[in-house]
């Protein structure tokens, strides 16, 4: 057994009233005890430790679980274990297929996004449009660059920069909020398990993260999967029922869609060459066109946001991206 | 005791999670469920807790932890919670008393509450405090109880024919308007005879004493529900307790010298505390409780009435007689030790 390992059992074992203590796997390190199969998180930043805490603290609430840390026979919520502090969690099996239950997790997003608020992070980013702009201007300085991937760079050159200035614009509405819906950085399907008809939400160890932007992101990541696109559908219907979608959430989660990043990632990656042609236009064109049908959908649901025009994508701005839809499509 | 459906025990096994438990079997008892598991029997209690009450449990929770008290509290979660919230109602989860005395054997419970609740107050006992407030605050009581009787007489004598349980009442009335012109005097008088407040100690105090928040297993018994206990004046608890005692329990059967005894010996009254618990009782809520019933009924039982008068005015001349002649006998036996010693300290001095 690894000498590590075995100081950790110990430490398990003096500081938690198990009995039975083996080891069910070793990374991520679950624990099978006389009471349930236990995850094990060791910590190497005190800081993000107590944030942590303090941010479960927060998020607990009755109609979904969340992983507590267990106290100690002192009633502590963590262990100092040599440079490391232990902290001991349940560790549900059983995911929560979003696939059902849309209504389950539209309930827990929105109860998520009245509790798990703090001060916004990561709120320094550079504006899109000069982003976009300066990068295009860069790429026509090079003449090496792949003709096709340059063909359909220019071409959506425009389209790109509105919605870079769009996103600019809905971002910049709530620049200076003082508080902001947070999540995981690695938020994903394996966060939400299933417990006795309950959410279980696994807020792990990661850095707090903007929650709408990571949000969007696990949405269109999700949508972009063809069995998954019509969940998604209904995890938007169910969250604009909850009334997730006030103002700041739906101009958020707009602004991460409008955003061009894969128009950037694309012309930064032929720029670097060292993505094949074929394979990042194709995620290029399919990501392009998800992210305006999931502005289309959420506008059709009646979404309330800061949008110019507002409602359905209506006027200049929706012939534009009805026009760079078709281009692409 | 009923099973529980499994609707119910799908909130239950929920709840549970909290405390790594997994039950075996469940039955409803009262407002408690009673949880079977492999790692033993609990008691689990639903209940609408506001966060005064919240923080009351915490508090004695931590006494009980520090056995400082001895009390049946809620077990914390795996997460180091006492309680658990689910929209308005609370959940905690206690030990399982098997309990052998039963709910109706009351004078059996009136004499383990009278030395359970003199056990909390002796052992989180606090400095003396100003009490003038308190002793402002009977004298307002004190008028309101004075009000009704007068009101109940004022209508009485008026009456050309007074129905038999208002001549019941008349007949004892001057007993009691008597006793209550004492009492005022004594808490009129919120200063000793230097000038200075007088002051009372302060305890840690249930706040809902009752056979029903009692629980005893063979020998032990636990004080339970401390959702509404506070820090106060404990005479005032104390006094409530043979109050109610002496409403609760009947007359030929009660020893109110081993009840004060027993009281008394876990937390010796002063004389200050002494003289409150003495005055308290002379004007007695359940007596005016019953006058107010009489005037607001429709219908009325005048036999119903004038039985439970004649009973409530015995109880309470028996209690008040039996706890007043023991003040009385301690008081002797004081000074004459005190006697002694000044006699034997003469004694001393000459030689």
């Amino acid at each position: 057994m690894n000498p590590d390992l075995a100081a950790v059992l110990s430490a398990l074992q003096a500081n938690y009233g198990f009995r039975q203590l083996n080891v069910a796997c070793e990374q991520p390190l679950l624990i099978d005890t006389e009471r349930g199969i236990k995850r094990i998180r060791l910590w190497t930043d005190e800081a993000l430790l107590h944030l942590h805490l303090k941010w479960r603290n927060h998020v607990k609430n009755e109609h979904f679980f969340v992983d507590r840390m267990y106290v100690t026979r002192a009633g502590l919520p963590s262990v100092r274990f040599g440079n490391f502090s232990m902290t001991c969690h349940d560790a549900p099996m059983e995911p929560l297929a979003l696939n059902n239950n849309e209504q389950q997790w539209a309930a827990f997003l929105t109860d998520l996004s009245r509790t798990s608020r703090d001060q916004p992070v990561d709120e320094s980013k550079t504006e899109m449009q000069i982003q976009v702009h300066t990068l295009f201007e860069q790429a026509k300085q090079m003449h090496e660059l792949d003709p096709e991937i340059w063909g359909i760079v220019s071409a959506c050159y425009s389209s790109a920069c509105t919605r870079a200035a769009e996103a600019d614009r809905l971002r910049e509405q709530h620049q200076y909020r003082r508080s902001a819906f947070l999540l995981p950085a690695d938020f994903s399907h394996d966060s939400c398990k299933a417990l006795f008809d309950t959410l279980f939400f696994e807020l792990g160890q990661s850095e707090p993260t903007d929650g709408c932007g990571v949000l969007a992101r696990f949405v269109l990541t999700d949508a972009l999967q063809a069995q998954r696109g019509q969940s998604m559908g209904k995890l938007l219907q169910e969250l604009a029922l909850k009334g997730f979608f006030d103002r700041e959430n739906a101009d958020l989660m707009l602004a991460e869609w409008f955003a061009p990043d894969e128009w950037i990632r694309l012309l930064q990656a032929s720029l670097q060459g060292d993505v094949p042609v074929d394979r990042s236009s194709d995620v290029f064109r399919r990501v392009w066109d998800q992210k305006i049908k999931l502005i289309r959908l959420l506008e059709n649901i009646g979404v309330q946001s800061g949008r110019a025009g507002g409602g359905a994508p209506s006027g200049s701005e929706g012939q534009q991206l009805d026009q760079s839809n078709t281009l692409l499509l | 005791m009923h099973q529980v459906d499994q609707k119910d025990s799908s909130w239950i096994n929920r709840i549970l999670f909290y405390y790594d438990l997994v039950p075996i079997n469940l039955a409803a008892e009262g407002s408690l469920t009673r949880v079977d598991t492999y790692s033993g029997r609990f008691a689990l209690k639903r209940k609408v807790l506001n966060d005064r009450q919240m923080r009351a449990l915490q508090t004695v929770y931590a006494l009980a932890r520090r056995l400082v008290i001895d009390a049946v509290c809620p077990l914390p979660t795996k997460y180091g919670d006492l309680i658990i919230r689910d929209r308005e109602t609370s959940y905690y989860l206690m030990p399982w008393f098997q309990e052998t005395v039963d709910a109706s054997n009351l004078p059996e419970r009136y004499r383990h509450l009278f030395h359970k609740a003199a056990q909390l107050h002796r052992q989180t006992m606090e400095r003396k405090q100003e009490c003038a407030a308190l002793y402002q605050a009977m004298v307002r009581v004190l008028s309101q109880r004075q009000m009704i009787w007068e009101h109940f007489l004022y209508t009485a004598e008026h009456h050309v024919y007074p129905s038999p349980f208002e001549q019941t009442v008349l007949q004892s009335a001057f007993i009691y308007l008597e006793n209550m012109q004492r009492a005022r005097e004594f808490f009129s008088r919120d200063k000793d005879e230097e000038g200075k407040s007088k002051e009372m100690r302060r305890a840690l105090c249930h706040g809902r004493l009752t056979p029903l928040h009692l629980l005893i297993e063979n020998e032990r018994s636990c004080l339970t529900n401390f959702e509404n206990s506070e820090d106060g004046f404990f005479i005032v608890e104390t006094a409530a307790l043979f109050e109610q005692a002496a409403v609760m329990l009947e007359q030929k059967q009660t020893d109110w010298r081993a009840l004060y005894q027993s009281y008394q010996s876990a937390c010796p009254l002063d004389e200050e505390e002494r003289g409150f618990l003495q005055h308290f009782l002379l004007f007695p809520s359940a007596h005016a409780n019953l006058l107010i019933r009489y005037s607001q009924s429709e219908t009325v039982d005048e036999q119903w009435f004038v039985s439970r008068w004649t009973r409530l005015c015995e109880t309470h001349q028996f209690m008040y007689t039996a706890i007043t002649k023991m003040m009385k006998e301690e008081q002797k036996r004081k000074d004459e030790l005190r006697k002694q010693k000044e006699a034997a300290e003469k004694k001393e001095a000459d030689d």
